[in-house]
């Protein structure tokens, strides 16, 4: 009897330990499959956007060095006896800045930078020529080249580094191709039509070449804003009438494109409603509503921020709101916890999807909480 | 006397509670194995698509961004190819062909754009073979904002998603003519 009463309580353990293996056997190909679907959207999004950081550090470490170099005369600047190299880590990421004089033109010097964020590298490589200007506390530095290398071609050599062969002969055909190509774009002037522009060019036409920009169902038409947004306006009228002899026009381009993300990342704003037109046209139309710009983080108002950065801000909310309750709970509670859990459930609900159930249900758990709170009046 | 007590289970009671426990888990699995499998294509769809946006995006930026002067459209234009002198002088074209696609279920068929580009070299007169820049576009505008500026309004798809993008590139050798007597 003894034996019987044994045996059943050990099958009945087995049963258990049994249905709870296969419990957790079963959760944990959930969770796998789960992970295994996204990994790979992380780790692109990641990846894309580290690339986008360098390319913008990259930029604006150009902008704060060519500022440095209008300040100074030609004959005091920074490479004058040897290159200059300098290291510089924006916002995590690590710049690194390499300037000499060029070795086939006058008054102009090469700037390499190279950008690393996370897994992503850039490497810029700029040409910039000093000139003479009107005003005389400020030089005149303007990027004559500029182009993107991979990151094997950052010379190796700091003291005496040497631009690459192949970027003096770009530089030599873009010289000999500037001079001559003004005569073949003034006969595409009069044209708008892409087989003709095409066959101007001695370039094969072909009819199926689209000409007209295309009508779409979805009621869209993302034409082109009557004029130009006002800050490019701005730039627009600078440009024109201080073209080629007035710093302010330098700074006003360096400001636009120094990284500044309100203009390069924003799209335009919205036109006036109006109706399509053909490409030669002026057009009126409704802007688009686009998502990412240039740089890659800014884009539309209301847009949520990235999938990590939510998941983050939304992990700091649920660990602030619980430890706050589980305080409350106890009677610890102090005023500090409720402001913590308070902020960083307003950070998670400024980046999260608007009116997303993870986002309502943060922020109905933290009414709950801190209605409880100041009823209990601790 | 010990009191027999009728508690536990029997043996037979035990194998058949497994056997039906197993089925049950059997048929959740394959329930689960079922909505991730068509999650996934749709999610695979949009990974994908997401890739190949950013893909198309970087390469346009990198091309755009480093010409010198834009020639078509006008400023203030909109167009569905672009003209621009690149950063070594040459004239480059990028123009839009229709192509029809043929989605996964190989039945449906989806009209959409292949964007190319062609290159002249305005000294020697050499005109660069036609190459395939990206694929499977559904709408591409470029939009000449300013004389530094050109917008492109990009729309492109991979089955049935679809995904927007507006990008405002700066062209950084705007200067390049400058000294160029």
């Amino acid at each position: 009897m003894k034996g019987a009463v044994g045996v059943n309580r050990s099958v009945n353990k087995g049963m258990a330990t049994y249905m709870v293996i296969v419990l957790i056997a079963f959760v944990a190909l959930s969770l796998s499959n789960v992970t295994i679907l996204n990994r790979g959207e992380m780790g692109q999004i990641v990846k894309s956007e580290a690339l986008i950081k360098a390319d913008l550090a990259a930029r604006a470490l150009y902008q704060k060095f060519s500022w440095r170099l209008k300040c100074l005369a030609f004959e005091d600047r920074p490479c004058k006896n040897s290159a200059y190299s300098e290291q510089f880590d924006f916002e995590g990421v690590k710049c690194e800045l390499l300037c000499y004089d060029s070795e086939d033109e006058a008054e102009s010097l090469d700037i390499w930078i190279l950008a690393k964020s996370d897994d992503a590298s850039r490497a810029i490589f700029y040409r910039v020529k000093y000139q003479q200007s009107l005003v005389n506390s400020y030089n005149k530095i303007t990027p004559s080249y500029s182009a993107f290398y991979n990151i094997d071609e950052f010379p190796s050599n700091k003291t005496s580094p040497k631009t690459p062969q192949k970027i003096l002969d770009a530089l030599k055909n873009m010289r000999e191709n500037l001079k001559n190509k003004s005569a073949i774009v003034k006969s595409l002037e009069n044209t708008n039509n892409i087989n003709q522009i095409l066959q101007a060019l001695n370039a094969p036409a072909d009819p199926a070449i689209l000409n007209q920009i295309p009508k779409t169902t979805d009621g869209q038409q993302r034409l082109v804003n009557v004029a130009p947004p006002n800050r490019q306006n701005a730039d627009l009228l600078t440009l024109n009438a201080l073209k080629k002899t007035d710093n302010s026009m330098l700074l006003a381009n360096a400001t636009s494109i120094a990284g500044n993300a309100e203009i390069v990342d924003a799209p335009p704003p919205e036109p006036p409603a109006g109706g399509a037109a053909g490409p030669n046209q002026p057009a009126l139309g409704q802007g688009g509503g686009g998502a990412v710009g240039q740089g890659g983080g800014g884009g539309a108002p209301n847009k949520p921020a990235p999938y990590g950065q939510r998941v983050a801000a939304w992990a700091r909310a649920g660990i602030a709101n619980l430890a706050f309750g589980v305080k409350r709970f106890f009677g610890t509670a102090t005023d500090e916890d409720r402001d913590r859990a308070n902020s960083a459930t307003s950070n998670y609900l400024a980046v999260s999807k608007p009116n997303s159930f993870s986002a309502m249900a943060a922020k109905k758990y933290n009414e709950i909480i801190n209605n409880n709170y100041s009823k209990s009046g601790k | 006397m010990r009191k027999y007590t009728n508690c536990g289970f029997s043996t037979i009671e035990l194998i058949l509670s497994l056997m039906i426990f197993s089925l049950v888990v059997t048929g959740f699995y394959g329930v689960m194995q079922l909505s991730a499998a068509a999650g996934k294509s749709s999610l695979k769809d949009k990974v994908e698509l997401q890739k190949n946006t950013r893909r198309a995006q970087m390469k346009l930026i990198d091309e755009i961004s480093c010409a010198s002067e834009v020639v078509k459209p006008e400023i203030g234009s909109s167009a569905p190819f672009l003209v621009l002198v690149d950063k070594e002088g040459r004239i480059g074209v990028y123009y839009q062909k229709e192509h029809v696609y043929r989605l996964d279920d190989d039945k449906t068929e989806v009209r959409g754009y292949k964007l190319f580009s062609v290159t002249k070299n305005p000294t020697t007169g050499a005109v660069s073979q036609e190459k395939e820049i990206a694929g499977n576009i559904k709408r591409l505008i470029f939009t000449t904002m300013s004389e530094g500026s050109v917008t492109v309004n990009l729309k492109l798809f991979a089955n049935r998603e679809e995904t927007d993008l507006v990008t405002q590139v700066t062209l950084k050798n705007y200067y390049a003519g400058e000294f160029i007597h």
